[in-house]
């Protein structure tokens, strides 16, 4: 598969400046500041294949829109370089600004007061489509978003789901080959949420765009990502599948017991009790030693039932943004 | 062709924000001559006790006034400068750098929506009040007018490119409302829509006619008047000199202060 997206060694820092507190402090920015720099990106290098829908996750602040506003030409890198589609963001022109799309979840590109449509035509215009290919374009996404009925209300007036239903449809209108989305489902309920996913899972499928998507919201990024990239603090520390990286930091489960009589049980080996009383406990085990665990508990209690539970997705990836080092 | 294209979609969904709320819309055609009337009554006043001000008589004082606002209003449009100096702090102007048009061209199409939307409304302002107060109007016709439809378009377009030029320094300095306020105040006193720039001292007027500001408001209207003497062929030239050097100099700041441009808020 060949690599649309070339990363090599980006590094971005940002000059900010700290203003003592009160209003003494504020008279004083007036005349002198002291001047801090941020590295906000550091030394990052990765390559995404054609077609490929990857994750960019991270803590708050961990650089990931940095990054994509690098990709896009928004800011300039400090030092490194990029290569998407053949060009180098920080120097590309319209012809490559009208082979990708941004969606921002928290700032829209749509004409507040208009409807969408409006926003739509602009597009067209703005982006030089062809009527035919446009009113394609238009039927196929609106059908798919199922947002038709509100084609002709004002943006302001819509829900927070419509909104990003019609942000995404118009950044696909000139069929970009490269779609970078920063929290697309930031706000929305589960419902829309799962829609969005859904949607962008087909436009991938049918339109062979390569997605970059930053979400914090890991139902997104396990859905729609079967490769991953962590960023903490600037810096890389996971390129991979998933699943793999799950894999690793599911060390331990949890163990639900339900006793058919009051019990005071103990395991002999190194499993953690998280709650107990007489007719409950639960227990942390290893992931190594669930089935001696659980063999050991049928055999020694009374069992009414017994669930075991894995890490939720987010507690585990939390896991992941504390970890020091880079993660193999 | 493209960029025609572009810059009237652009304009053309200015106009279509400009009339989406009816009541303002309505409100801002039946005010647009609230204006006129308060400068009716104060001029007015001025010349109760004088036949003349300067070389001006109340009619003639009167059409300078109704014109001078009606074009103030139009060539003082600069919701672009203020709309792209809003956006820098918000972070939202990142927008426009990921589309494929040029940034001054993206704002020239806003400033065209708004300024041709003005246009019509000051057109309809100054119809009905020559209709209403035809004593006080002073035309004279002849085939030199014809040199307006240049004039006023041309001021507009400098205008333009120097409010546009100046919401540049929001990407260097992230805060501007200042700047534009003392920009505004400027401009309306040097182009002479406060008060005629004949009554300011002739040194004075006449460093202004180096500047593009004179050929603004105040020339075009003294023009119509014929109370002036310099070729229009030299107001446009002066005024075509210096939208180039302001379009220049937009396009130099743009480049080099895109790397201050930091995409903050989002």
């Amino acid at each position: 598969m060949q690599s649309i997206i070339k990363v090599n060694n980006l590094c971005k820092d940002y000059t900010f400046f700290e203003k003592e507190e009160g209003l003494r402090g504020s008279l004083r920015s007036l005349f002198t500041r002291q001047m801090q720099s941020r590295r906000a990106v550091d030394d990052f290098s990765f390559t995404i294949d054609n077609h490929d829908i990857v994750g960019l996750i991270g803590p708050n602040g961990a650089g990931k829109t940095t990054l994509i506003k690098m990709l896009t030409g928004i800011v300039k890198p400090t030092s490194g370089g990029a290569v998407v589609l053949g060009y180098d963001p920080a120097h590309a022109g319209n012809e490559y600004k009208r082979r990708f799309a941004l969606v921002m979840g928290q700032k829209s590109q749509l004409w507040w007061d208009l409807p969408a449509g409006e926003t739509f035509r602009l597009n067209q215009a703005i982006y030089q489509i062809e009527e035919g290919s446009f009113l394609k374009n238009v039927h196929w996404l609106t059908e798919l978003f199922e947002v038709v009925p509100f084609l002709k209300v004002p943006v302001r007036q819509l829900s927070l789901g419509e909104r990003m239903k019609m942000e995404i449809i118009a950044s696909l209108l000139h069929d970009p080959s490269v779609l970078f989305l920063d929290e697309p489902t930031i706000g929305l309920d589960a419902i829309a949420q799962r829609q969005i996913r859904d949607l962008l899972r087909q436009v991938n499928r049918e339109k062979k765009v390569t997605i970059l998507l930053t979400s914090h919201y890991m139902k997104d990024i396990h859905s729609l990502c079967e490769r991953v990239i962590v960023i903490r603090q600037g810096r890389k520390i996971y390129d991979g599948q998933l699943e793999r990286l799950l894999e690793q930091y599911k060390e331990s489960v949890n163990i639900h017991l339900r006793f058919n009589q009051p019990t005071q049980w103990s395991p002999t080996f190194s499993a953690q009790p998280l709650e107990m009383d007489a007719y409950h406990a639960v227990y942390q085990v290893p992931k190594s030693e669930t089935q001696r665990f659980l063999h050991s508990a049928l055999t020694a209690c009374d069992l009414a039932d017994m669930r075991v539970e894995e890490k939720e997705l987010d507690e585990l990836v939390e896991t992941i943004y504390s970890m020091e080092g880079e993660t193999e | 062709m493209n960029t025609v294209k572009k810059v009237g979609g652009i304009a053309a969904i200015t106009w279509k924000g400009l009339l989406i709320y009816r009541a303002d819309a309505w409100l801002n055609i039946v005010f647009a001559g609230a204006r006129v009337i308060l400068t009716f009554l104060l001029w007015s006043a001025v010349f109760s006790a004088k036949d003349r001000i300067g070389d001006y008589t109340l009619p003639m004082m009167i059409t300078y006034a109704v014109f001078s606002t009606q074009l103030a209003q139009l060539q003082h449009k600069d919701d672009h400068a203020w709309q792209l100096a809003s956006e820098v702090r918000a972070g939202t102007f990142s927008k426009y750098l990921v589309h494929p048009f040029s940034i001054t061209g993206h704002f020239f199409g806003l400033w065209l929506g708004a300024w041709t939307h003005q246009l019509l409304l000051s057109l309809v302002t100054i119809l009905v009040w020559a209709l209403a107060f035809w004593r006080y109007m002073v035309i004279p016709v002849n085939a030199d007018l014809v040199w307006l439809l240049i004039l006023v378009p041309l001021g507009g377009v400098f205008m333009m490119a120097f409010n546009h030029a100046v919401s540049l320094a929001s990407l260097k300095f992230t805060e501007i409302t200042g700047l534009l306020i003392f920009k505004s105040n400027l401009v309306e006193f040097f182009s002479g829509a406060l008060i005629p720039l004949q009554l300011l001292p002739d040194w004075f007027e006449r460093v202004l006619r180096i500047t593009p500001f004179y050929y603004v408001i105040y020339y075009p209207v003294n023009f119509l008047l014929g109370a002036e003497n310099q070729p229009p062929l030299r107001a446009c030239l002066v005024l075509a000199g210096w939208t180039l050097v302001f379009v220049l100099a937009a396009r130099y700041w743009l480049r080099s202060a895109h790397r201050f441009y930091e995409g903050v808020g989002i």
